[in-house]
């Protein structure tokens, strides 16, 4: 009987299990596609996140020029205060803004201290953030 | 009828002995440490010198390092920026769902990754102090 | 084409998946504007092809069998409505479960996520600010999740790990700390505070962006990780 019912020889089979996400396994938290507030507060901040990893250690490596002496390091400077590195400079501080901001909102939420205000959060402490990368950004260019 | 309970594929793994509660509270801790420690960092490294971007000379460098109460924030700041680092790294791997076993080698290889960034660092710091 | 250009149609692109057969795919159906997207997904059943496997049951939001993806967010078929959806409309089923067929998912690996305390019935839960109607106290309201697996396809956390319990089965706990009712909460407390529990959510609010009952599980999973603190279960 079974048999003539279509399917029925894989009825114990697990079926296929959609995902969001880019097509790779674990990549369902970058996919910002179909996401809220929170999810794309969530992605942004992973995304600073690994950004600053990379950027601890690109740090690293520029200080070491340090310890080959004066005239290596102040040629470096000399490239590192073109336009195009200190519009990179903006950059790093909006991720660093960014990711520390919202972790102040993950910090208050995520310990329940005011979860039902995450989004007044997000809004409140982007405007924080946006007025700081501003005045920063008119530093950073203003002393070129 | 019979209730039917399929469980979902690793549901069983034991708890780590790291304990996840204790990641999140040292990741939240020390992220709140970096806001002080980040914001000293930035705003006496880059933001009260006389150059352009913020960027210092070698001699301003050296300047910096000069002061006792530099070198210990920023030794403190480079301790709990590589621990909030390794923890923040540590989150996003572990949401590619390893096996147990390689949960392990992911915490003994971040644990010596942190270490050495921190040697390192701090190696970096003390020739710059010496020199200052 | 756009929305307006299509007029009173609309193209529904349906993942289709059947036991036996390789793989999965796309149909796209022709489909006259209905009312709501299950009313699409229905005609296309009883005028195009009676193969397409839908669920639902009550047509009104309240029982939550018919949680589906419409264009990439979850949503209940039953009242979304499908004349704001643009000319294309992507019927899926939820993700983060294993698909039986068509738009229908296994549910089964959905309850199984919740723990083993969870009683079937309790009280509802009672806006603070609603003024209850004479009398109301001598009925039980069922209480808001209606366990239609829409939270846990929103998930982000969810979509990366299969262990992790997901939002709805830590909501119902927190549920069960706030009203007990004879149950272990030492035992859901030490559930929780497992690391594919209460501590791999990441906040990122999608759940409570999904659900449709207004359960609100982000909110309560952060009170139950409160709740886990005060505990010292940090351990």
């Amino acid at each position: 009987m079974n048999g003539s019912v279509p399917g029925a020889d894989h009825r114990a089979e697990r079926g296929p299990v959609l995902r969001k996400g880019v097509g790779i396994p674990g990549s369902g938290w970058f996919d910002p596609r179909g996401r809220a507030l929170g999810g794309f507060a969530f992605s942004a901040n992973r995304v600073t996140g690994l950004g600053l990893v990379f950027y601890l250690y690109l740090h690293l490596g520029v200080l070491s020029m340090l310890l080959f002496g004066e005239p290596v390091w102040n040629d470096f400077i000399r490239l590192a205060t073109s336009w195009a590195f200190l519009s990179l400079d903006v950059l790093l501080i909006l991720g660093i803004l960014y990711h520390g901001l919202n972790g102040i909102r993950v910090a208050l939420v995520g310990s329940g201290l005011v979860a039902d205000r995450q989004r007044a959060l997000w809004w409140s402490l982007g405007t924080v953030g946006t007025i700081a990368l501003i005045g920063a950004a008119v530093h950073i260019f203003g002393s070129k | 009828m019979a209730t039917i309970r399929t469980r979902p594929e690793g549901s069983h793994r034991r708890a780590l002995r790291a304990g996840p509660g204790r990641s999140w509270v040292a990741t939240t801790i020390s992220g709140v440490a970096l806001l002080v420690l980040l914001g000293v960092h930035m705003v006496a490294n880059h933001f009260v010198v006389r150059s352009v971007g913020g960027l210092r000379s070698y001699r301003q460098v050296l300047e910096y390092m000069r002061h006792p109460a530099i070198l210990t924030i920023e030794s403190l700041f480079l301790l709990v920026v590589t621990v909030h680092a390794m923890l923040g790294l540590r989150g996003v791997v572990l949401d590619l769902d390893p096996s147990h076993r390689a949960q392990r080698w992911i915490d003994v290889g971040l644990t010596v990754l942190g270490v050495l960034t921190l040697a390192y660092g701090f190696f970096l710091i003390g020739t710059l102090a010496s020199r200052a | 084409m756009s929305a307006a250009d299509a007029g009173g149609r609309r193209t529904y692109r349906v993942y289709r998946y059947k036991r036996g057969e390789p793989g999965w795919r796309f149909d796209v159906f022709d489909v006259p504007l209905t009312r709501t997207v299950l009313e699409g997904l229905r005609w296309i059943q009883l005028h195009i092809d009676r193969t397409l496997a839908i669920r639902h049951s009550c047509m009104h939001a309240s029982c939550g069998t018919c949680g589906v993806q419409v264009n990439g967010r979850e949503a209940l078929a039953c009242v979304t409505p499908a004349d704001d959806l643009g000319a294309t409309i992507t019927v899926e089923p939820l993700a983060n479960i294993p698909v039986l067929t068509d738009l229908v998912v296994d549910m089964r690996e959905f309850v199984a996520r919740f723990p083993d305390e969870i009683p079937s019935l309790r009280a509802a839960e009672q806006l603070p600010e609603a003024i209850p109607l004479e009398g109301i106290e001598a009925y039980d309201r069922f209480e808001d999740c209606i366990e239609c697996g829409l939270c846990l396809s929103a998930c982000p956390v969810s979509a990366t790990s299969d262990a992790y319990v997901g939002p709805a089965a830590l909501a119902a706990a927190q549920r069960l700390l706030e009203e007990p009712r004879g149950a272990d909460t030492d035992r859901v407390l030490e559930w929780a505070d497992g690391p594919f529990a209460g501590w791999r959510c990441h906040a990122a609010f999608e759940c409570t962006a999904a659900c449709p009952s207004d359960v609100r599980p982000a909110e309560r999973i952060m009170a139950l990780r409160r709740r886990l603190g005060g505990r010292g279960a940090t351990s």
